[in-house]
C-alpha cells in the first residue's frame, strides 16, 4: 500500500531535547530523543515509510522502535540527528 | 506469484531488541546459547552484537553474520547488501573521558585479541573531545544522546582513512546508571539502563560511514556481589567488554548497496526470529510484507507490547526457543509447520471468489 494513503496525522506529544553541545565547528551535528504517535492506518512496509516520514520532520532519524500501539495509534520512541541548529 | 522454493542457503535473522528487558538476550549476552542452537539448523543466521556479545565471552559461529542494528535495518528494507569477507582491518576508537588505566585496560584487550585471537587491529585514535554519553529512560525502552557526535565521527574518519575497513568505538559510560537499575540488571531483571545508548553510538557510525562497528562502554569494576544472575555474569568478570566486539568485527560482513555475486540481500532471508511482544521495529517491518517467514518467541518477554494482533502481522507464533529451533529445521526441510500436529484437517477446495 502506498505511503500516501495513510492519511497521515501524526502529532506530537513530546519531544525532548537532551543537551546538546557544539563541537565548536560550523553545523555541528547534534542527537535527540524524539517521542511522537502516529496514526495507524496500515502495517508493514507502509507503516515503516510512514514513521520514518514523521521523524524527518524531526531530523534524520537514526534509531526508533514502536513502543506502544492502541486501536489507532502507535508510539514511537526515537533518536534523530540534526546538522546545525535545534528545530525544538 | 509461485509458492516454490529453490535449493539456496537457507538464511535466518535473529533479533532481540536492545534495551527493551528482554527475559532472553536482555543481559550480558544471554541470547548466544540460542543463537548457536539456531546456526545449527540454518546455512546462514544473521544476528547483531547484542546477541554475540558476552563482554570477555563470545562464540565463533563459522556461518554468523554479525551485523549492526542501522546496517541490519537497512539490509532489511533491501537498501544495503551484506557482503561476507575473511577478514576485516580494525580501527579501535577510544572516548577522551577514558581514564588513563582504564584506557590501558582496553589497549591491552586490544593487544590480547591480536596476539592471542591473531585479529588485524590496525591502530586506536582518542576523540578529540569527550562524547559526553547521555541515559534516557522512556516510558519502556532505554535510549542515549552524545553531547559530542562530531568528535565521534572525526575519529572514525581518520582510521578509515589509514585502511580501517570496521570500527570498534569505546566510551565512557556513567557509572552511577541509578542504584536500582543498575542493581535489577545485574540480578538479570529490568531493563539494561546503557544499551540504549550503546546502540545510539553504533548506529550514528553505521549510518555515516557504512561500515561494520560495534560498541564496548568503558566503566569501573563494580564491587563483588556474590548474587550476581548468570545471564548477567558476563560483564562481572573482566575490566572490559571489548573483546567480544574485536572477535566479532574481525569477520563482519561489509555494507553495499549493489549485490554482487557472493552478496546476501533481503530476498534471501527464509526465517526472522523475534521475541513476539517487540514487532515494532524496523526490520520487522520491512519483512513483514515478504515471504520471510517471522516467527515470533512468545515466552522471551520484554518491556513492550507491541505483538502480531495489535499491528496486524501475519507470524508463526511458538512458545519457545526450543519451538523456535524446530519450526526453522522443518522450513529448511520443506516441511510444512502445520503437519507437525496431532491433528491434520482434510484438505478443501479452494472456493472462487
Amino acid at each position: 500500500m502506498p505511503t500516501s494513503t495513510h492519511n497521515l496525522i501524526g502529532w506530537i506529544i513530546g519531544i525532548i531535547g537532551l543537551e546538546n553541545n557544539l563541537s565548536g565547528e560550523s553545523a555541528p551535528l547534534t542527537t535527540q530523543f524524539v517521542l511522537i504517535k502516529v496514526e495507524l492506518s496500515t502495517g508493514g512496509i507502509a507503516l515503516r515509510n510512514h514513521i520514518e516520514a514523521q521523524l524527518r520532520a524531526y531530523g534524520e532519524p537514526l534509531r526508533w522502535a514502536i513502543t506502544a500501539v492502541d486501536k489507532t495509534t502507535v508510539q514511537v520512541e526515537a533518536v534523530v540527528t540534526l546538522v546545525g541548529q535545534t528545530q525544538l | 506469484m509461485s509458492l516454490c522454493h529453490t535449493t539456496r542457503p537457507h538464511t535466518t535473522m535473529m533479533i532481540v531488541p536492545t534495551g527493551v528487558g528482554a527475559a532472553i538476550g536482555g543481559y550480558a549476552g544471554d541470547a548466544l546459547p540460542v543463537a548457536r542452537a539456531i546456526a545449527t539448523v540454518t546455512d546462514r543466521l544473521i544476528t547483531h552484537p547484542n546477541v554475540l556479545n558476552g563482554a570477555q565471552l563470545y562464540w565463533p559461529l563459522p556461518n554468523a553474520y554479525y551485523v549492526e542494528g542501522y546496517g541490519l535495518d537497512q539490509f532489511a528494507a533491501g537498501r544495503w547488501q551484506l557482503e561476507p569477507i575473511h577478514q576485516n582491518t580494525i580501527g579501535l576508537v577510544l572516548d577522551q573521558a577514558i581514564e588513563d588505566d582504564l584506557r590501558w585496560r582496553h589497549l591491552q584487550a586490544a593487544d590480547a585479541a591480536r596476539a592471542t585471537l591473531g585479529l588485524d587491529i590496525h591502530s586506536y585514535v582518542v576523540t578529540d573531545m569527550p562524547l559526553g554519553v547521555q541515559l534516557k529512560q522512556a516510558q519502556s525502552a532505554t535510549w542515549g544522546t552524545l553531547r559530542h557526535p562530531d568528535s565521534l565521527l572525526r575519529a572514525v574518519e581518520r582510521l578509515l582513512q589509514v585502511g580501517c575497513c570496521a570500527i570498534a568505538v569505546v566510551a565512557r559510560f556513567p557509572d552511577d546508571v541509578g542504584s536500582a537499575a543498575l542493581s535489577d540488571y545485574r540480578q538479570g531483571k529490568g531493563v539494561d539502563p546503557l544499551a540504549g545508548a550503546e546502540a545510539v553510538i553504533s548506529h550514528l557510525v553505521v549510518r555515516e560511514f557504512q561500515v561494520p562497528c560495534a560498541h564496548a562502554p568503558a566503566l569501573q569494576p563494580l564491587s563483588l556481589d556474590s548474587t550476581i544472575s548468570p545471564r548477567s555474569a558476563a560483564e562481572e568478570i573482566g575490566y572490559t567488554f571489548l573483546p567480544c566486539v574485536l572477535a566479532g568485527l574481525s569477520k563482519a560482513p561489509q555494507f553495499r548497496t549493489d549485490a554482487t555475486p557472493n552478496s546476501i540481500s533481503a530476498s534471501n532471508v527464509d526465517t526472522l526470529v523475534v521475541p513476539a511482544s517487540s514487532l515494532g521495529g524496523s526490520a520487522v517491518l520491512s519483512l513483514s510484507d515478504t515471504r520471510t517467514q517471522i516467527i515470533a518467541v512468545r515466552d522471551n518477554t520484554t518491556a513492550l507490547a507491541v505483538d502480531a494482533a495489535a499491528l496486524d502481522l501475519a507470524v508463526v507464533s511458538v512458545s519457545s526457543y526450543l519451538e523456535a529451533v524446530g519450526a526453522i529445521a522443518a522450513q529448511r526441510a520443506g516441511i510444512a509447520i502445520s503437519v507437525l500436529n496431532p491433528h491434520i484437517a482434510q484438505l478443501q477446495p479452494l472456493h472462487q471468489p
